[in-house]
């Protein structure tokens, strides 16, 4: 590598006073659990409606039928809360912590697309119940946090 | 063959010649202090972008500061 390997053109990171890096560190820090609890939060308030809801209608032997209004406007909720959190996440993460959310999200895809055929074949074989769907989407979600969690472990 | 295992890079040594601690590090090129810990051991190996931007941060060249056992006086040189 000739010209192009020292590049020298411009160095604004240089002129930072001594700590700035650290304050600019800490302040990206904040921003990220800032980001990553009120998504946390809005979920949290999310399923735990959804669950209660739907638990107070198993225990009035109501149907598991929810208003269309209800329905689609927990769609709504859910579409904009995963868009719009991807998009600011995807703002405020670094390229380790994007690429330890490929692998993680890569991880949980593989393992669904093994384990719901299996389930599935068990089914059929008569070992096992029908497969669940929610317990499919938990396995998935878990599966890829703790992927993402093994990953921050294992590099840091 | 995992590239990964090869690379290795001085970035510990121009740090420590700055008095930088990984956190000032981190911030100068807009990254964690996690990350800037994971490229110094070897754990994580850093975009182009990146690269040239720590280049430009040491004012060296990139093989300079990396490593990948091919270059001239590189740990797999002949």
């Amino acid at each position: 590598m000739t010209g192009m390997g020292r590049a020298a053109m411009v160095r604004p990171d240089r002129d930072f006073s001594h700590g700035e890096g650290e304050r600019r560190e800490a302040a990206m820090r904040r921003t990220r659990y800032l980001v990553i609890g009120t998504l946390f939060v809005c979920g949290l308030g999310t399923g735990f409606y959804v669950g209660f809801r739907q638990a107070g209608m198993d225990f009035h032997g109501e149907t598991g039928f929810w208003s269309p209004a209800v329905a689609l406007g927990l769609i709504a909720l859910f579409v904009v809360a995963v868009a719009g959190g991807t998009w600011i996440m995807s703002g405020v993460m670094d390229e380790l912590e994007r690429a330890r959310s490929y692998k993680a999200a890569s991880l949980g895809a593989t393992l669904f697309l093994l384990a719901y055929p299996i389930w599935y074949f068990l089914w059929k074989g008569g070992f096992v119940r029908e497969p669940i769907h929610w317990v499919m989407y938990a396995f998935f979600v878990f599966a890829m946090l703790g992927a993402l969690a093994w990953y921050r472990v294992r590099e840091s | 063959m995992d590239l990964r295992l090869l690379v290795k890079n001085r970035l510990k040594v121009l740090r420590a010649e700055r008095d930088w601690s990984q956190a000032e590090l981190g911030g100068r090129l807009g990254v964690s202090r996690q990350a800037v810990n994971a490229i110094e051991t070897g754990k994580y190996d850093p975009s182009l972008p990146l690269a040239f931007k720590l280049a430009r941060l040491f004012d060296r060249k990139i093989e300079e500061i990396f490593d990948d056992g091919h270059g001239e006086g590189g740990h797999g040189a002949a």
